[in-house]
């Protein structure tokens, strides 16, 4: 083979030899542990289009998940297929495949546009066919007016934004987003989760994962729970969701009036109790706690009170995931 | 989305080596130590280049080597003229003068350094002219102007040691070559050991080994302890291509910083050194010599460092252990230059280029080290020991031009064995 000095580009032999029904993801009883810690224990899973939540308490193994779709780890049992191909081994399906870390650590000293132009090249573009992407996607993600800003100067949320981008570049089949919400300001929150939403609808496969049910319940219903390293649903969040509403839950409110607020919101038929912490405080305990955090901000409006929280202290997660364990939350 | 050119097998690589090479530039341009090893290592050289231009520039007193500048008997005439013209040089009455009067007493300056090397006739046999004219004088018999027995009166023969290489015996008639000019020893033979000291120890050891020590020992695993690793690992390229295409931008910056350093030490030595036109010329191939042996040694050292910092996340600790063997070794070479152990070390292959390239250019160098340990049959003038420490004959047995192509493919094979040794680690490392 004679190198393309004039990087003019010729049609090559697909590198990436895809199995016509392959899916997208597939696990096939991987484990992966360390020593005596089981960080994945058995996870059987295929997945192809659409968006899912990866969902899990810190420690569930969401990270490891993905680690082992990157490559980046060898799974201890099993086997992992990207694509039809073992990502330990061959790194070809990353042609098809954006990611997002959830490492803080970025390179601080590069511009939004050179940090994700330069990946791109990695996908063997050329150096100004990868600056044409690169403005593409960082117009998408809604960072262009900062593309020429060192990373290092960015907020939180406008590092993620750049993440995505990056990750977006090669115009990918699927999509991993480790964590990308967390820390992020509203305004970076709402972009990112219009931006994974706008991806589904493009048909990308897109897997995102967070410790935290609202948010997954604002991106998509599919979903998919981590719990100790074991896959323990898998399915409609909803169907979850309206099950989860049949145990008790707490809402956390801090306003002005806290007895007046309870006074009002004492009549809604959904509560079936209220405890006040402080005078600012107040905790209402519900058993449809879906009906009532939609009917909340209204009851609120209707009967002039002002609320700065509105806080789920049973972390969601944990209610659902006590519950998918068979216990009472 | 834009029309994209679909790269071959070759140019995805040339692209993305491209990608990441500058990329590896740039971040090194971006951080602070970069700029203090090289900094520090301009200096270092620095300073050494102060010694030897004060060395070049100090005055060398003339020593008079025989002793025939001296007038004994107080005639007025010194001993060597009397020599010459075969009077008593104990007896107040008997000088050239009494002979004939219009021989004057000669300035005792004139008999200091009268005796010179014969500079352009260092080589084998038969050389070496009495430039002063007290070998072949009247009173002395035929047997005492021949004492080397090779049926040339008064001249010095030289004859190569059957075993050791590149030295040589030397067999003088008496009085001849016996009261060299120290200076022009002295600056010459200076000059050719700050060279081969420079290059060998400061360019070739010091440079080549902590430049990369600090650069590039960190290059893979800077990026996997800061979780950056993640971004370059999720694109289609092979952990074997990274970790090239990484240490290609260290190599951009070393071999660019290499080139500059040597072309300046040899600017300024060439300027400086003795030399009858402005600058020394000669000189040029022992430079090329040095500079091909460090980038090679720093290629290797590079590579090195950077699959023990894969191998190990204090990286470092495993190099300095090797570089303190490679220590030992540089001054294995400076006296033996073809031990057996040398085989196993990065520089005594390094050294061999540059010995090479030395008996190369400089092909007279062991002469002059042995007429000036000789010096004219009075002891060892200056600069003649410094010269044989940092002069070593290459250490292979075939010829200068045959070990610099066997050093040359020996320190390849090493780069390429660690490039191996680091892709296949780096491709086993689980990165968190």
């Amino acid at each position: 083979m004679i190198p393309d000095m004039t990087q003019q580009g010729q049609p090559h032999q697909d590198l990436t030899p895809v199995a016509p029904k392959a899916p997208v993801v597939y696990f096939n009883g991987v484990s992966k542990s360390y020593g005596r810690i089981h960080a994945l224990s058995s996870i059987t899973l295929g997945l192809s289009g659409g968006v899912t939540g990866i969902l899990g308490m810190n420690g569930a193994g969401k990270s490891t998940l993905f680690k082992l779709l990157m490559g980046k780890l060898r799974p201890s049992a099993g086997e992992v297929k990207l694509f039809g191909v073992d990502p330990w081994k061959n790194p070809a399906p990353y042609a098809n495949v954006g990611f997002v870390p959830d490492h803080e650590k970025m390179h601080d000293w590069m511009t939004a546009l050179e940090f994700v132009s330069t990946f791109a090249r990695l996908h063997g573009m050329t150096r100004k066919e990868a600056e044409v992407e690169a403005i593409r996607v960082l117009d998408f993600v809604g960072l262009s007016d900062v593309a020429n800003k060192e990373i290092g100067r960015f907020s939180k949320g406008m590092r993620q934004r750049t993440k995505i981008a990056h990750a977006l570049v090669n115009d990918p089949e699927l999509i991993i987003l480790d964590e990308p919400l967390q820390g992020c300001d509203p305004l970076a929150r709402t972009t990112i989760m219009n931006v994974i939403r706008e991806l589904g609808k493009l048909g990308r496969t897109v897997l995102v994962s967070s410790h935290i049910l609202n948010e997954i319940e604002r991106i998509t219903e599919q979903i998919v729970i981590l719990h100790q390293g074991k896959l323990v649903a898998l399915g409609n969040l909803h169907a979850i969701r309206e099950r989860l509403d049949q145990i008790p839950h707490t809402i956390r409110l801090v306003g002005e009036d806290a007895r007046g607020l309870a006074r009002d919101i004492l009549t809604h038929p959904a509560v079936f109790g209220v405890s006040f912490p402080n005078a600012k405080e107040l905790l209402i305990q519900t058993y449809h706690f879906g009906q009532l955090h939609a009917e909340l901000p209204r009851l609120i409006v209707e009967n002039n009170h002002k609320v700065n929280l509105i806080d789920n202290p049973d972390d969601d997660l944990e209610s659902l995931l006590h519950y998918l364990a068979g216990g009472n939350a | 989305m834009a029309e994209r050119t679909i790269p071959s097998l070759w140019s995805g690589m040339d692209r993305k080596a491209l990608a990441i090479g500058e990329f590896t530039l740039r971040q090194q341009r971006k951080r602070l130590s970069t700029w203090v090893v090289l900094l520090v290592g301009l200096a270092a050289m620095g300073v050494l280049t102060m010694f030897y231009i004060d060395a070049m520039t100090r005055d060398y007193e003339a020593i008079d080597n025989d002793g025939d500048s001296y007038d004994w008997d107080n005639d007025g005439y010194p001993n060597g003229q009397e020599f010459l013209y075969g009077t008593d040089i104990y007896d107040v009455n008997s000088h050239p003068g009494l002979l004939d009067a219009s021989i004057l007493p000669d300035d005792p300056s004139l008999w200091v350094n009268e005796d010179d090397f014969d500079w352009d006739a260092l080589e084998e046999g038969s050389v070496g002219m009495d430039d002063n004219g007290d070998c072949d004088t009247e009173n002395r018999t035929p047997s005492q102007k021949d004492a080397n027995q090779n049926g040339i009166p008064c001249d010095i023969q030289i004859v190569p040691d059957r075993y050791g290489q590149g030295t040589f015996t030397i067999l003088s008639d008496g009085n001849v070559d016996e009261d060299p000019d120290d200076e022009a020893y002295a600056l010459e033979s200076i000059h050719r050991s700050f060279v081969l000291a420079i290059g060998k120890l400061g360019v070739v050891f010091l440079i080549g080994i902590f430049v990369p020590l600090f650069m590039a020992t960190g290059l893979i695993r800077n990026e996997m302890n800061s979780g950056t690793m993640h971004f370059m690992l999720a694109k289609p390229i092979a952990r074997g291509e990274v970790f090239l295409y990484r240490l290609l931008g260290f190599y951009a910056l070393a071999w660019i910083y290499l080139t500059l350093l040597i072309a300046l030490l040899a600017i300024v030595s060439g300027l400086m050194g003795p030399s009858e036109g402005f600058f020394r010329f000669g000189d040029l191939g022992v430079w090329m010599s040095v500079w091909l042996a460090s980038i090679l040694a720093i290629t290797v050292y590079g590579m090195l460092f950077c699959t023990l910092g894969v191998m190990w996340k204090h990286g470092m600790v495993l190099a300095l252990p090797f570089a303190a063997w490679e220590l030992g070794m540089i001054l294995t070479t400076l006296g033996a230059p073809d031990a057996a152990i040398l085989r196993f070390s990065v520089i005594g292959w390094a050294m061999n280029i540059v010995d090479a390239g030395a008996a190369l250019a400089w092909q007279d160098t062991p002469l002059l080290i042995q007429m000036g340990l000789w010096g004219g049959g009075n002891g060892p003038l200056q600069g003649s020991e410094a010269l044989n420490i940092f002069w070593s004959t290459p250490g292979l047995d075939i010829g200068a031009l045959g070990t610099i192509v066997v050093s040359v493919l020996v320190l390849l094979f090493q780069a390429g064995a660690c490039w191996l040794l680091g892709s296949v680690l780096f491709k086993s490392k689980e990165i968190e």
